[in-house]
Order: C-alpha cells, then structure tokens, then sequence
C-alpha cells in the first residue's frame, strides 16, 4: 500500500509541476500578447478578441494552478484553532477538513463536466468581435478541478497513515 | 424550509467553517452549496456554482491581477524591489519607519495605476514585505499595515469600486474619482503618522535601523541611482497610462515586459529558469487567490437567493430613527457585510435598497459613495473574509499566517474607523474636490 | 406560501427576476415600476416578483443557463450575449436602418416572431417562453474629439462591440479596437479609444458621455438586439390558468406602456447630455448612408446565411433575409 502512494504522490507530484509551467507559460503569453497589442494598435492594427483571449488564458491559469497550490497547502486559511490543537487532534481536523474539500471538489468537478460538454455541443462562444469558442476555458475548469480532487484525496490518504500509525503506537 | 432560516444557516456554516479551518474558497463554497439544495435542489446548486465558477473570472479588467503579481515577483527576482526600498531608506536617512511609510506612499501612487486592492497588495508583500521584516519591522505590523494600504488602490482613481457605484446609483464617474482623492491621501498620511510614531516607540526597530551600515554622500546618491528601474517603471506605466498609450490592464503586461529588459540588460535574466519561478509562483498565487474569488461572487448569489441580507437592511432602515441614524446603520451593514462578503457582491445587493433611503434623507450620494467605498476597504481586511488579507497570504512566505495579518490589520482599521468618522461628521472633506470641479 | 417581509401578507406565488443591468435606468426601472407592478395587480395579488438587478443573482454571462435550469424563473436575456446560442437573432443587427417609434419597433419584433420560427425556437430549446420586450436606445457615437458626421471616424481608434459592428467599422475606414466595456470610461478619458459605437442608454448609464463630449445621436439606427423578458416553461406551465392570464394581460399593458417611456428617454437623455455641456448632433441620411452601405451589408448578410446554412440548420437563410427586408420596410413606410 505505501508503495503505491508514494507513487501516486511522485506521479502527482510531476503533474502538478508541468500544470505549473503551463499556468507560466500561458501567464507570459498574455504578458507578451498584450503588450504586442499596445504597439501594433500605435499602426492602427490591433488584434482582434485579444481581451476574450486574454479572460481564456486567466480561466486555465486558475484552474490549471489549484492542484499545486493544494500540494503546497498555499490555499489560505484561518489557521487559529487547528494552531492550538495537540498533534493527533490536528490530523484528525485535518481528515475531516480533507473529506469536506474532497466532497466540495468532486461535486465541484462533476458539475463542470456537465457544463463542459453543454458549451462544446452547444457551440458557446464569448461574446466579442470575433469567434472564440468557451469550451477550451471550460476543458481547463474540468482538468484543474479533476487533479485538484486527486491531489486532495492524496492528502486525505495521508491523513489516514499518520493515524493508523500513531493509533497502532499507543496500542502498542 | 423559510428562506430566511436558510440564509442564516448559510451564513453560519460559513463561519463556522472558517473557524475549523477549511480553506476559505471551499468554505464558501461548501456553505452556498448546501444552502442552495436547500433552497431548490442539486441540479440548480450545480447550475448557480458553475456559472459562478466561470463568469466570476470571466471579466477582463481581472486579467490585471496576476500580471501585476507577475510583475511584482519580477522585480524581486531582478533585485529591483529591494534596490528601490534601499534607496528609499537612503533618501530618508535612519528615519523612524522610512520604509514603512514608503511602502504607504507607494500603495498611494500604485493607486493611481490600478484600481485593484488584491494586485496592489500582492505587489507590495512581494516587493517590501521582506526589506520591511529584514530591517525589523514585526510580521503582524508588517503585513498588516500592506495588507490595509493596499486598499488605497480603489479609492485613489482610477478606482473599478467606484465605476460599479456610478452605474448603480446614476452618479457621475469623475466627480467620484475626484471625490476619492482627498480621503485617499488623508488615509496615507494617517498611517504614515502612525508608522512614525510606533517606528519611534520600538526600540528593537530603532537598534536594527542604527545598526544600518552607514552611507556617505557618495554611497547614499549610488543608493539612490540605483532604484532607476523602478523609476522608470512607475513613470511609464503612469505616463502610459494618462497619456492613452494603454490602458491598466495592458499596463501591467508593460511593465512585466519592461522589468523582464531590465533584467536582461543588467544581466539577471541570463536564461529561462531565470524568470520561470517568478512564472510559476505568480499562476500559484493567481489560483490561490481567484478560488477565494470564485467562492465569494457564488456565495454572494446564494445569499441574494435567501434574500436575507436585502430583507435585513430593509427591516433596519425602516426603523423609526433619526435620519443620521439610518445613515449610521446603513454604514453597520455595510461593515457586516464586509465581513463575510466581497464589495461587488454588497454592492449588487444592498445598494438598490440604500440609495433612495440615502438620497431622500438630503445626503450626497457622491458623499455616500466615498463612505461605502471606505467601508468596503474596511471589509477587505476585518476576518474572517478579508480578501486583501488573503491576497497577501499568497505572496509571503509560510512563517506568516493568516491570523498574523489579522492581528496585524487592526490599528489600521481603528485609524481607519477614525478616518471614516471625520469623513461622516464633515462631508466637506470629500466633497471639496469635486463641487469645486463641477459647480 | 411565501411570507413578504413588508406587510406579512401570503403570496400564493413568488417569482425569481433576474437582471444584469442596474436599477435606476430606462429599462430597468420600466421593468421595476410599471411591468412588475402590473404583473402583481393582474394577478390579483397572488403573485410577488423578486426582482434581481445588476446581475446580483445571474450575471449577463449566466443569465441563459440560470434562466434554462430555473436559477431564475423570469430572466431578462439580451442576445447580443449570446452570439452563437441565439444566433438568429443576430439578424437584426444585418438591418441598421429602423423606424424610430416604438410601436413601429415592436411590430418589426412580433412579425419577424411570427414569420422566423427559429426566434422561438432558440428560445424554447433554452426552456424559455418570451414575454416582454423592450429595446435599448438607439445608436450613438460619442467622440472624444470633435466630429461633424460620420467621415471623422475614419482613421480613429472607435471600440467596436460586435462582430457585425467591427465589419461596418472596418468597412468605414475606422480602426476598431476591441477594449472590455468596464475600461471603456477610462480608455476615453485618456484617449487609449477616440470614441465607442454603442447604444445610447448604455453611453448614459455607463457616464461615457464624461469622456467623450462630442456625440453623435442615430435614432434612426437602432440598437436592432431585443432586450428579451422570458419565463421559464416549466414554470410557467405550472401557473394556474388565471395566474397565466394575469401575467400576460399585464405584459401587454406594459409593452404598450413602453412605448412612451421610450420616447421620453431619448429626449431625456439628450436634454441631460446638453445640460452637462455635451456636443450632441442628430445623425443625419448621409451618416445613416455608412452603414446601409449596400456592399457592406450584403457581405454581412451573405455571412449569416452561409453560418445560418452550415450550424444553425436554417435552410432558407436566404428567406429569413427577405423577410426581414420586407417586415423592416413596412415599418419604415410607417414613420
Ligand atoms: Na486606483
Ligand atoms: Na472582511
């Protein structure tokens, strides 16, 4: 059991690493696109959807970035209570918060599938001087909340380790 | 279910949730999710959640925030940020608090750049958070006094608060943006005399600030030299910004582009894992912060579906009080709403209802505008839904809590609860400006 | 029964209202103050609307998906939001010339209902029966510099909102430049945009008129979107007949009632815009004449019928077009 774990965290662990370098990546291509836009409208040329474009990019960055962020434990809190907690006590909130979040999240998840797939058979596309279509930024919602739900189910399993360790001790 | 119980246990179990610790975006979201099955049923929930989840973000002028936190962590990883604080210390020589009351100042005039308080706090706990906690200075004082500056951004124009207030109430843009002035830099000046003064009082501080390796004419004018990047930085973006060459949004993208030259030129950039941390912790932040986003704009529907919030301020206002009173509870609501809800959110809700209260009691709505503007600045930072607050968690490092900056966020609300006193007994104060400029 | 916190009198019925603009404008406040109310007196009583502005509940990005699941049970949908998924009514932006009275404005709406089924079937597919309509004040064209007529668009940077206005721009001469609405204000005041194409009410609520100070106002160019009042079809099928009556007799009081609150708008507005020291000019044939350009609007409408033909299943493209040309006629006669 603790092999497959840590492999799932190692697996997990590198995705959330390349979903950090796309969220970048894209982050330096809106960078890069708005201020193309600056110079090239000086010419009276400016590119066409580029703000829709840029709302696009922001969704997948957003999304794309839960998982990580939830590795590192950086989504915030209102850390006083657990703070004044004894150890075992602090996990076992832990488990329980964990067992909210993975609840939230997967509910969070399946619903944005359901959304996914309404805008791509419906053809939704932003409303903007040109055609851009929904569905990749809705595609980018379900990836991000499926790996967000993964990663907090590793956390949850890990919750459960340290206590079945700490309880087998004072059995013992 | 009565819809009012339902809105009470919504907010309840929001905080309630918080209390134990749940990440606040989920707890949000957890609380609007259940009160909304209550209210109709789970495909509906499903329905109100995910066109939250996207529209919620979806609004261009968003697209600022994490390129302002891009250009922030740039400017650290090109070591301008510390460079501009040093020289910033320099010019004021061993003064008491030097580099807090610049960072003050600075969240002045970045407010005349954006009108988002989350990118001008982000910015700031990136770039002087650390200089700040390096000279000394407590991490709850700290992040507390960048945390409440940052709220400077919506009332120093241009301010995206204040456009929502104009389009709610039929009140004219530029007399609000001309109108925020003065309590904008009121507001800094009253922190900056506070910063002195505490600076002054703490004798660690003073030591650390002495123990500073002392600079000649020659070292201090370096110093100064030295902070040309973000000088050059501030003045296009501003420039840019009044002159029409782009507007906000596009000049965030700018000045990342620019701090990335800089950095090339003075040979920080040599190669792409230069800047790719920079890269990755701003989408990091971004995600952080917009989750907080996503769950207090789906929240916010949910209550207005209780209609608790509405049903209350209209039980309030129609008590039978002296008009000054009205005025005083309309500012409680706003101040309790701001406690567990994001302005735009209020703002929707409560402003249909206050506003014809308001004007038929003879009161200025511009006045009102600056008053509810400052209340929701308020807001920004008071637990447990501070979303200033939470914007700067993103940025600092983990030694620093969420419930150190709300201890740290306090002096700057009495001041600021002071502030917003004087602006109540003297509506001159904000209306100088503007009946100046327009009568 | 639902209680009203007011005078804790029972309602048998309460409705959800959701709307993305603000209160206090030309059409929200017909909405809140005559169509609601009515709506309440026909009833007799047994129906309380909640009515939701400025997207609190549904923003104009959900407002489709609220409406179709019953978020909402009434909503007010503008279709220019919905491009692809109201496709249809995309049609009447290819006919810019209109009659400037409003009865003649809501005959054009209800016989192209009738002779263009898809209008109610992109509807219906969403789960929503129309109600009301009411419509946006015509076009405006506000500068921030000084312009006589259209000619002096030629060359600046205007913001274009639609894909339809973007052809006409470009057709024009003028550079359109896409900037999201909430920056528009701002990107006048600095000159990032040397002026907007926009709807008048819209140009007001918006105080874009404090940037841009030179005007240009087209009452013969309308905003051509219907601002749609719908209701859910569940719903609604589940009113009582009496109640279903009630809610359609006030409708068509309101609709009616429109008809001056339209009017008296547009000279309000303009009134208003001169009080605050703005240029405002009438548009004139020859300004009208840019976009009825007979080039530019075959190509528009040759764009519609190929994607009406090739996503939209509508076979007879060709014959919506003659329909509207015939219906947009006989309105014109009328003036
Ligand atoms: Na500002
Ligand atoms: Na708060």
């Amino acid at each position: 059991m603790g092999e497959i774990y840590r492999f799932s965290k190692s697996i997990m662990s590198f995705i959330n690493d390349k979903l950090a370098e796309i969220c970048g990546f894209l982050l330096f291509a809106i960078m890069i696109l708005l201020t193309v836009n600056v110079a090239s409208r000086e010419f009276g040329i400016a590119i066409p959807g580029l703000t829709t474009t840029a709302v696009l990019i922001l969704i997948a960055v957003v999304y794309l970035g839960q998982s990580r962020t939830e590795e590192h434990d950086e989504h915030a809190n209102v850390d006083m209570v657990t703070n004044m907690l004894p150890s075992k006590w602090k996990t076992l909130n832990s488990l329980f918060i964990n067992i909210l979040k993975l609840f939230t999240i997967s509910f969070f998840f399946y619903g944005s599938i359901g959304s996914f797939i309404s805008s791509y058979q419906a053809n939704e596309i932003f409303a903007d001087v040109v055609k851009i279509p929904m569905w990749p930024a809705k595609l980018a919602i379900v990836i991000g909340l499926f790996f967000f739900a993964i990663q907090i189910l590793l956390k949850l399993i890990e919750d459960i380790r340290i206590l079945s360790k700490k309880s087998w001790k004072t059995n013992k | 279910m009565d819809l009012t119980m339902i809105g009470i246990i919504c907010i309840a179990l929001l905080l309630l949730l918080i209390f134990l610790s749940v990440p606040v975006g989920i707890a949000f979201i957890i609380s609007g999710v259940i009160s909304t099955i209550l209210i109709f049923d789970i495909e509906r929930a499903i329905s109100l959640l995910m066109g939250a989840a996207f529209s919620s973000i979806a609004a261009p002028s968003w697209t600022a925030i994490p390129l302002f936190i891009l250009l922030g962590a740039l400017a650290v990883q090109a070591d301008l940020a510390r460079r501009a604080f040093k020289s910033a210390d320099a010019i004021t020589s061993g003064m008491p608090g030097s580099v807090g009351i610049t960072t003050c100042f600075a969240c002045a005039g970045f407010g005349a750049i954006s009108g988002a308080s989350i990118a001008a706090t982000s910015i700031f706990g990136k770039m002087a958070l650390p200089e700040m906690r390096r000279l000394g200075y407590g991490k709850e004082f700290a992040s507390g006094l960048i945390a409440s500056a940052g709220t400077f951004a919506s009332m120093i124009p241009p301010s995206m608060m204040f456009i929502i207030y104009a389009l709610f109430t039929n009140t004219s843009i530029a007399e609000l943006f001309f109108a925020g002035i003065i309590p904008g830099i009121l507001t800094a000046v009253v922190y900056a005399i506070f910063i002195y003064v505490k600076s002054k009082r703490d004798k660690v501080l003073v030591e650390r600030q002495k123990a500073e390796p002392k600079l000649n004419g020659k070292e201090r004018l370096s110093a100064l030299f030295s902070a040309w990047p973000i000088v050059l930085v501030a003045i296009v973006i501003l420039g840019g910004i009044y002159t029409g060459l782009f507007t906000p949004t596009e000049a965030a993208a700018a000045g990342c582009v620019l701090i990335l030259a800089v950095g090339i030129f003075e040979g920080r950039f040599r190669k792409l894992s230069d800047v790719n941390g920079a890269l990755r912790e701003s989408a990091n932040t971004t995600s952080m912060v917009f989750l907080i986003n996503i769950g207090a704009l789906f929240y916010a529907k949910v209550l207005v579906l209780s209609r608790l919030p509405q049903d209350f301020t209209v039980y309030l206002t129609n008590l039978d009080v002296p008009p000054f009173v009205i005025v005083l509870i309309i500012c409680l609501v706003f101040f309790l709403l701001g406690m567990i809800m994001v302005p735009i959110g209020i703002y929707a809700m409560i402003l249909p209802i206050v506003i014809p209260i308001i004007t038929s009691l003879g009161y200025d709505p511009i006045w009102f505008g600056v008053i509810a503007l400052k209340l929701t600045e308020i807001g920004a930072v008071t637990p447990p839904v501070g979303l200033n607050v939470y914007a700067l968690k993103g940025v600092v490092t983990k030694d620093i809590s969420v419930v150190d900056i709300f201890k740290g966020i306090w002096p700057f609300v009495i001041l600021d609860v002071i502030i917003l006193s004087f602006l109540i007994a003297f509506p001159q104060i904000t209306l100088w400006v503007p009946n100046l400029l327009f009568d | 029964s639902t209680t009203n916190e007011e005078g804790g009198e029972d309602f048998e019925i309460t409705l959800t209202y959701s709307d993305h603009d603000p209160p206090g404008a030309m059409r929200t406040d017909f909405v809140e103050n005559v169509w609601i109310p009515e709506i309440e007196k026909q009833t007799n009583g047994q129906v309380k609307v909640n009515a939701n502005f400025g997207g609190s509940l549904l923003s104009s990005q959900e407002v489709l998906e609220g409406a179709a699941d019953g978020v909402t049970d009434m909503a007010m949908i503008f279709p220019d939001f919905y491009p692809e998924r109201l496709f249809t009514y995309q049609i009447y932006k290819l006919f810019p010339e209109a009659p400037e009275k409003w009865e003649n404005i809501s005959t054009i709406f209800e016989e192209s209902v009738e002779e263009l089924p898809k209008l109610n079937e992109e509807l219906e597919a969403l789960n929503q029966k129309p109600l009301l309509v009411t419509v946006g004040l015509p076009t405006v064209f506000g500068a921030s510099y000084e312009i006589d007529g259209i000619e002096d668009i030629i060359g600046k940077d205007w913001r274009a909102s639609s894909r339809w206005h973007l052809e006409s721009m470009k057709h024009i001469g003028a550079n359109p430049v896409s900037v999201p609405w909430e920056d528009v204000y701002m990107s006048l005041e600095t000159g990032v945009i040397d002026g907007v194409m926009t709807n008048y009410d819209g140009f007001h609520a918006m105080k874009f008129y404090e940037g841009a100070q030179d005007i240009i106002v087209g009452p013969q160019l309308w905003w051509a979107s219907p601002f749609t009042h719908t209701i859910n079809l569940d719903v609604w099928n589940d009113l009582p007949e009496d109640v279903q009556e009630g809610i359609l007799k006030a409708t068509e009081i309101a609709q009616e009632k429109f008809g001056e609150v339209y009017a008296s708008a547009l000279e309000n507005t303009i009134e208003a815009h001169e009080e605050a020291g703005v240029n405002v000019k009438m548009a004139d044939e020859e300004d009208v004449a840019y976009f009825t350009d007979e080039e530019l609007l075959n190509n528009l409408r040759n764009t519609w019928i190929e994607e009406a033909k090739a996503n939209h299943g509508i076979e007879d493209a060709e014959e919506y077009i003659n329909s509207m040309l015939e219906i947009m006629q006989r309105g014109l006669d009328k003036e």
